[in-house]
This record gives C-alpha cells, structure tokens and sequence, in this order.
C-alpha cells in the first residue's frame, strides 16, 4: 500500500516532467530543464554514496567529467554513436570510480573527503592540459548531435526526451539500491560499521560497491552534458560544482531519492528564479539555503513529513477532545 | 566439544593490560555468564572473540576451529553474534529493516537480481520478511516493525539488537551488558526473552552488570577483575568465593545505586 503511493508520486512526476516541454517555448528554459535532468542524475549518484552509505565525496564532477570526456571522445576520434559512447562512459567511470575507491575507502572519514577533493583538482589539471587527448584548455569539440538510430536529436525539445528516459531509468536504479538487501547493507554501514560487520557485512567491499556505483552515475550525467553542449569544456568539473550537488542532496533531503530529485531542480532553477536580485542573488541564494539546513536538517522532503503528521495528528485530534469531553 | 574455547588470551592497550591471558569455555546450549566490575576486561573480551580487537596472544577456538583475529564478519558468517553495550541500530531503517540486515551474508542473489528486481530476488525479499517478522514475535516487537528503529524504548532498542542478531543464524549469541538502562519490569521481560531464545536451540555468552539477571539465567559464571579471569563456577560458587565478594560484590551499594 505504502509502496503503491510512494509509486504514486514518481507518475505524477513523471506525467509532469513529460507535460512540462509542450508549454516551454524557450530554449534557455528547456536547456536547464536538460541541465536539471543532469545534476538529478548526478546526485543521485552522490546519494548512494554520501547519502546511503555515509561516505562524503566531494569529486562528483571528476566522475561526470570523466564520462562526458570518454563518451565525447568516443564520438569524435571512434565515431561512436550515443549509446555506445554512453557504456563506454559508465564503465570507464566506474573503473576510476574502483581505482579511486579501492585505496581511499580504507582511510575512511574526513580523510576520505580530503582525497575526493584531491583526486576532483588533479582530474581537472588532467582534463586542462593532456591536450592531444582532451583538447586541453580549448576543450573538446566536434561532437556531432546525438542520435538514436535513424533519430537525430537535433534541438533541446528532443533531446529532453533522452535526457528523461535516462533519468527514469536512474531513478529506478537508485530506488531498487535502496529498497533492496544492497540498500539495507549501505545503510547499515552508514548507521554502524562495526555493527554491520558483526552481522556479517563486509564493510569494506561495500563501500567501495556504493563508490563505483555512484561513479557509474557521474558517467551517465557525464555522457549526457557532453552531448546535450556538443563540446567539452575543462572548466566545467570544478569542486565549487561538485559542491553544488553535495548541497542539492542536502537542501533535498540526504538518503532520500524524491528529496534529491526535488532539491536537484530546486538548486537548478533557484538561481533563475532569483535573478531580478542582481547583485543580491548570491546572497540571497546562501541565505535561502542557510535557512533551510538550519529549520529544515532533514531537507525540504522532511516538510511533507511533518505536513503528513500534523494532518495525521488533527485527525486524531478530535478524538482526544470527546474522550477529555467525557471526563 | 566445546562450542567456543577462550585459551589464554591477552589484550593490551599501551601500557594497560585490558585482557590478561583469560580462559573461558562455553558448552553447546547453555547459558553463560561472564561477570566483572567497570573496566575489568569483559567487553574486550566480548571484542576479541567477535574480532572487533586483534589478540595480543592466546588462541580462540569455534567447536574446535581456530578463529583468532579472524575478520568481524567472517565470524559472523560462522555463526558467531553479538549485541552492544552501547546500542548500535541502523537509525535510517525500520525496526524490521534491522532484523532484515542480519539475514544479508546469508542471501543468495547478486547486484543483477537486486536492479532487475528478479523473481529469484522477491521471492527471498518474501521469505526474508516473513522470518523477519517471527523473529521479531519470538522477541515480542513484531506491533512496532515499520517504526524507525530509534523510535523504541531503550529497552526495546537493546531487545531489537538481539533479533539482528538472530537473524544470522548464531550458534552462539554474545550479549554485551543487555540489562543496562533498563528499569524492572523491562529487565523481568529480557530474561524471559534470553530464555526462549536459548530454548530456540542458541547459546549465550550474557555480559551483564546486573547481578539477578545473571543469576537467573547462567549456569556457570566466570568473574573478571583487572583483565585477569579471578573465579568461575556456578552462581552458589560465585555467591561464596571470597576474592569476587571483595572485587564485585563488596561494592555493591554502588551497583545498586546505579541500576
């Protein structure tokens, strides 16, 4: 029952999202509509990693980076079409994601956020200036529109409905990790470590799974940047950006998939919203966020619980008056 | 055969000698308790055998193989399982989410089932919920089982530690100071908890400060003092040896004082 309703709300939002591009008419909305898809997909990823399994990574970019340079690269010097550079992408993500993973994870802790950052700023000096493989400070360009089969998805209208599918299939990825045995053992591992290895969880191996899994969604989010800019630009993959998707995961509501899907958005189109601040929109966007960590730790999700117990709770309400009544 | 054989094991903290070569053995089915004031050594113990410490010497034996400083869950995977003093539930999952992550090392399916959500998978979701659920009416939690963990009592946090525990199957369970926090009433229903689930065919390694729980429950009693093992026997024994009345129960205005 509980299942069906949570199920419920991903159609709505679905129905939404689909509905959404029939009343958009300009192309800067639906470009951030892409872009909002990208940063969902991308803190997802950072959810099953610091969200479910508790460890803070802070080079969700470097992941991402390395998939939009390994898909672009793929289509521009192989001629790869989409879906393969797409796989290529994911698998050479999750290889970094295993290499990164496999020494850092036993450090564990702060230290851990320590070598994410590190290993962020020496994937961007990689992505800067290995030029004959990069492109280097000019970036990567000369990728042609992606196209599935005989589709070519030539404007932002169209390649919305790519981006969507992939999300969709995210979604559902993320919410089977979490509803599944997997799930239960990352949180396990963020709840106790030396608790789940009392009850027989190794630990280790899986946090570096939840690591390389959350690659894997950097090299998705990845794949779809590089072709919905048709060109890759090393600026892109900073930690300032990486950051960002740490705070879309936290202003949504950490370990929860609706939370992050709604904070992702939020965070995308915030800035937008707020632009008739001018000068004052940096300060209003660092208030607004201040606000919502301070009154709402739980993130913005935590509202509909509170909303769904304070209903819950005024339905209960009268009772209590008639039985007080009586005495 | 024993079922767990403690042979002069030792532990040391710097300077500090935590565990002094202590044996300890523990017969298949019975309840035993393990005794001891603040700091004597009986929760490193609890460690070493669980292997959360490495041993600084001495072997540990499981009916006959030797598992010293073998890895935490690779002694839960032979059978060996524990609780906390200090309660360690895994606050984002339910009360039967909890019990459900015990059953994992024992799950047979992989990452394929688990993102294709294949009928293999939601046939052992199906049977793992279910014996879930009787675990957690063996311990009587099963009315709170979609509450999140950290919603329960302090009694009944410690009472879900045990069904987690459980749910991997021990042939021996260790429960590390079960009765701590808990007020009478609360401390009547453990011991009729630990009970049964000795009756379930588990054996019990029972830590425990309070001194009519253990007395209710263990046959035999070993008593620690300064990480050096100082007496073992039944609880008449115990009652009556002279150097755990000076160590434990000469104090025990103090004891009673806190719990």
């Amino acid at each position: 029952m509980r299942f069906m309703r949570s199920y419920l709300w991903y159609l709505i939002g679905l129905v939404a999202l689909l509905v959404l591009p029939q009343v958009v008419s300009s192309p800067y909305i639906m470009f951030l509509l892409n872009m909002a898809i990208i940063f969902v997909i991308l803190a997802l990823g950072l959810n099953v990693v610091f969200g479910m399994t508790g460890m803070l990574n802070l080079a969700s970019l470097a992941f991402s980076g390395i998939g939009a340079y390994t898909s672009g690269i793929l289509a521009v010097k192989l001629g790869l079409p989409f879906p393969l550079a797409l796989i290529g992408a994911v698998v050479v993500a999750m290889l970094f994601g295993l290499m990164v993973g496999l020494p850092t994870i036993r450090i564990g802790g702060h230290y851990l956020a320590f070598m994410t950052i590190a290993f962020g700023e020496i994937m961007r000096l990689i992505f800067q200036n290995w030029t004959p493989v990069t492109g280097g400070a000019l970036g990567l360009s000369g990728i042609k529109y992606a196209s599935i089969g005989p589709l070519v998805l030539k404007t932002h209208w169209s390649y919305y409905h790519l981006s969507l599918t992939l999300l969709v299939i995210m979604v559902y990825v993320a919410n089977r990790i979490r509803v599944s045995k997997l799930g239960r053992a990352f949180e396990a591992v963020r709840g106790s470590e030396v608790a789940a290895r009392a009850l027989g969880i190794n630990t280790y191996y899986h946090k570096v799974l939840a690591f390389v899994l959350g690659a894997a969604f950097g090299g998705v989010a990845g794949t779809l940047y590089a072709f919905l800019m048709r060109y890759v630009d090393p600026g892109t993959f900073t930690f300032e950006e990486s950051a960002r998707v740490l705070t879309m995961v936290m202003v949504g509501g950490r370990g929860s998939i609706p939370g992050v899907i709604i904070g992702a958005f939020l965070l995308t189109f915030l800035p937008e919203w707020l632009r008739f601040l001018k000068d004052y929109y940096m300060a209003m966007y660092g208030l607004g966020i201040l606000l919502i960590v301070l009154f709402l730790p739980g993130g913005v999700i935590s509202l509909w619980d509170k909303v769904r117990s304070r209903f819950a709770a005024g339905r209960r309400a009268p009772a209590a008056q008639t039985s007080a009544g009586k005495r | 055969m024993a079922l767990l054989e403690v042979t002069r094991v030792s532990k040391r903290f710097g300077g500090l000698v935590a565990v002094n070569e202590v044996d300890v053995t523990i017969e298949p089915g019975e309840i035993r308790g393990l005794i001891g004031p603040n700091g004597s050594g009986k929760s490193t113990l609890v460690n070493l055998v669980s292997g959360v410490y490495r041993t600084d010497g001495g072997e540990i034996k499981l009916e006959g193989r030797n598992i010293t400083n073998l890895p935490a869950h690779t002694i839960s995977h032979l059978h060996v399982s524990r609780t906390f003093q200090t309660i360690r539930l895994f606050g984002t999952l339910s009360v039967l989410e909890n019990v459900m992550v015990g059953f994992y090392s024992r799950s047979k399916t992989n990452l394929t089932d688990v993102i294709l959500n294949s009928p293999r998978l939601a046939r052992e979701e199906a049977g793992l919920r279910k014996r879930a659920e009787e675990l957690l009416e063996l311990v009587e939690l099963k009315p709170f089982k979609d509450q999140p963990g950290k919603s329960l009592t302090l009694g009944r946090q410690r009472v879900l530690e045990m069904a987690r525990a459980l749910a991997t199957e021990p042939k021996l369970l260790i429960l590390d100071e079960p009765a701590a926090g808990m007020n009478p009433s609360e401390k009547e229903w453990l011991v009729d908890v630990i009970r049964r689930i000795n009756q379930s065919g588990v054996s019990i390694l029972l830590i425990e400060h309070h001194m009519p729980v253990v007395m209710a429950l263990a046959k035999r009693i070993a008593v620690m003092n300064f990480g050096l093992k100082i007496a073992d026997g039944v609880p008449e024994e115990i009652r009556n040896n002279d150097a755990v009345i000076e160590a434990y129960l000469g104090r025990r205005e103090d004891n009673a004082a806190i719990g």
